[in-house]
């Protein structure tokens, strides 16, 4: 595994990954809805997927010592890689974001640990989506990633409503003290599916993967 | 021990069948895997590789069930398909990099020699290889890790015919120490003549001929005469029989061969015995 995942950061990771996790800084801006911040990491993943594409790199790793499942492995641990790393980048800018915002973002979630909740479940769904729809062809990327990023726009842009319309989801917004209970939970809610599904979606991406004709 | 075992691997496209595709490969021995352009050779080579995924059968290498184990199989064995056809913007050299990582038994110096012998610069990036040097720098890695067993598909159709020649000798260089074989496809049946100790012959997907070089070549004869020689009889033994003015030519197995002076007979190499084969697609 630690091979492939020198052979993922030499030859499959693009250097444009690097400049879509700075638009992460986007947590800066006053008046922003945050999650967008996050959103943009999916298309850092066109970029390595379609590099994949261009460079033919599911034969060239067929070919290696390695079995099939573990290519799907290793590209799971470079998806994931880049949204924990999008998540702690964050970290900084979110606790100066509040900081320099302390009336809070009147257009959305402020950046808090509900939206870090919020990000990974979006991360979620577009693991359980994309991936696996990708790995059916190891070719084919325009429709997966496209469901993938409207369900998981879809699921932030309800969550950033429901917070913003019922009383009682206010609880999650905001950093008072007494609701830090209700962020936490939202945290670990979505690090718990952040987990499950990308489960899932390795397992499904390796076992439609095995059946690819390259 | 057998190095390569295949049994019974078929596959089905919409178009094509590869059907009940069987044959095993000793240490220290060179196959040659011969068919016409879409008989199935493209196809089996990448089965043995999991690259295709067959609809039954097995492939064993080195007594290793390939499904089983993957990684050690995949470890054994060199394969190039072709050229390089991957990561076209990238140097030689950091391709070999990153795919050095994946072998304990890598041997830098075979990896120098091919360079040297294939007057390959590692400072070159792929899309600025021609194709017969793509496919040398794609042998140079299927070389360089020591695998017991070579699957290589046309490693020679690109090749200049110097080339071909030193690859030819470095192939049976490889074999000598009687442990490591290789197995190639080729429509060059000349290459095969000159190193090949058996023959594959796999024809719309059916393997038709598994056997020894020298039997395969003792089994047939080329046989001609004038027109009004041709007797029914020898017509339907005949195997790609042609008639023109003059008379008629074909192959005809050694067994049928008719003891008669008004015959022209002759030896026919590989490449006579495929097609006349083809030519009428008969089978043998």
């Amino acid at each position: 595994m630690k091979n492939l995942m020198l052979k993922e950061l030499r030859l499959s990771t693009h250097p444009m990954v690097y400049m879509w996790l700075i638009l992460i800084t986007l947590i800066l801006i006053p008046s922003y809805p945050y999650v967008v911040a996050f959103g943009y990491v999916f298309i850092s993943f066109v970029f390595i997927f379609t590099g994949d594409k261009e460079n033919n790199d599911a034969l060239f790793t067929a070919m290696l010592p390695v079995a099939k499942k573990d290519v799907v492995q290793a590209r799971f641990f470079t998806v994931v890689g880049i949204e924990v790393l999008s998540l702690l980048l964050a970290l900084p800018f979110a606790w100066l974001s509040t900081r320099l915002n302390p009336a809070g973002n009147p257009v959305g979630l402020d950046a808090n640990a509900s939206l870090f909740g919020v990000a990974l479940v979006m991360y979620a769904i577009y693991n359980v989506i994309f991936i696996p729809g990708y790995y059916k062809t190891a070719w084919k990327i325009a429709i997966p990633n496209t469901i993938a990023i409207v369900l998981a726009s879809i699921f932030a842009a309800v969550a950033e409503v429901v917070v913003s319309v019922v009383p009682a989801a206010a609880r999650f917004d905001g950093c008072a003290p007494e609701t830090i209970g209700f962020r936490l939970a939202a945290l670990a809610t979505g690090a718990v599916i952040f987990v499950g599904l990308t489960l899932i979606a390795e397992h499904r991406a390796a076992a439609n993967f095995e059946k690819v004709d390259l | 021990m057998t190095l390569l075992s295949v049994k019974h691997l078929s596959k089905h496209y919409e178009a094509f069948d590869l059907t009940d595709v069987s044959f095993q490969l000793e240490p220290g021995y060179i196959m040659g895997y011969i068919g016409r352009n879409g008989a199935g050779k493209t196809t089996t080579l990448k089965s043995l590789l999991g690259l295709i995924h067959p609809d039954s059968g097995t492939v064993t290498v080195d007594g290793l069930d390939f499904s089983k184990n993957e990684r050690a199989c995949k470890a054994m064995i060199g394969f190039a398909c072709g050229g390089v056809s991957y990561y076209p913007r990238k140097r030689l050299k950091t391709i070999t990099d990153v795919t050095r990582q994946f072998y304990d038994h890598w041997d830098e110096s075979t990896y120098q020699d091919c360079l040297q012998r294939f007057e390959l610069s590692e400072d070159k990036k792929i899309n600025q290889l021609s194709e017969g040097m793509k496919l040398k720098y794609a042998l140079a890695l299927a070389l360089s890790h020591n695998a017991k067993l070579l699957i290589l598909d046309e490693p020679t159709s690109g090749l200049d015919p110097v080339s071909r020649d030193d690859l030819l000798t470095l192939f049976q260089k490889i074999i000598e120490d009687g442990e490591h074989s290789i197995l190639f496809s080729t429509h060059i049946t000349s290459d095969l003549e000159r190193c090949a100790d058996y023959i594959t012959y796999i024809q719309d997907g059916h393997i038709i001929a598994n056997q020894d070089k020298d039997s395969l070549l003792e089994a047939w004869r080329l046989i001609s005469g004038k027109k009004t020689d041709l007797t029914p009889e020898l017509a339907r033994k005949m195997v790609g029989c042609q008639k023109n003015r003059f008379g008629f030519e074909g192959m005809i197995a050694t067994g049928d061969l008719p003891q008669d002076p008004r015959y022209t007979v002759g030896n026919p190499d590989l490449e006579a015995i495929m097609v006349h084969i083809e030519r009428k697609g008969e089978t043998l």
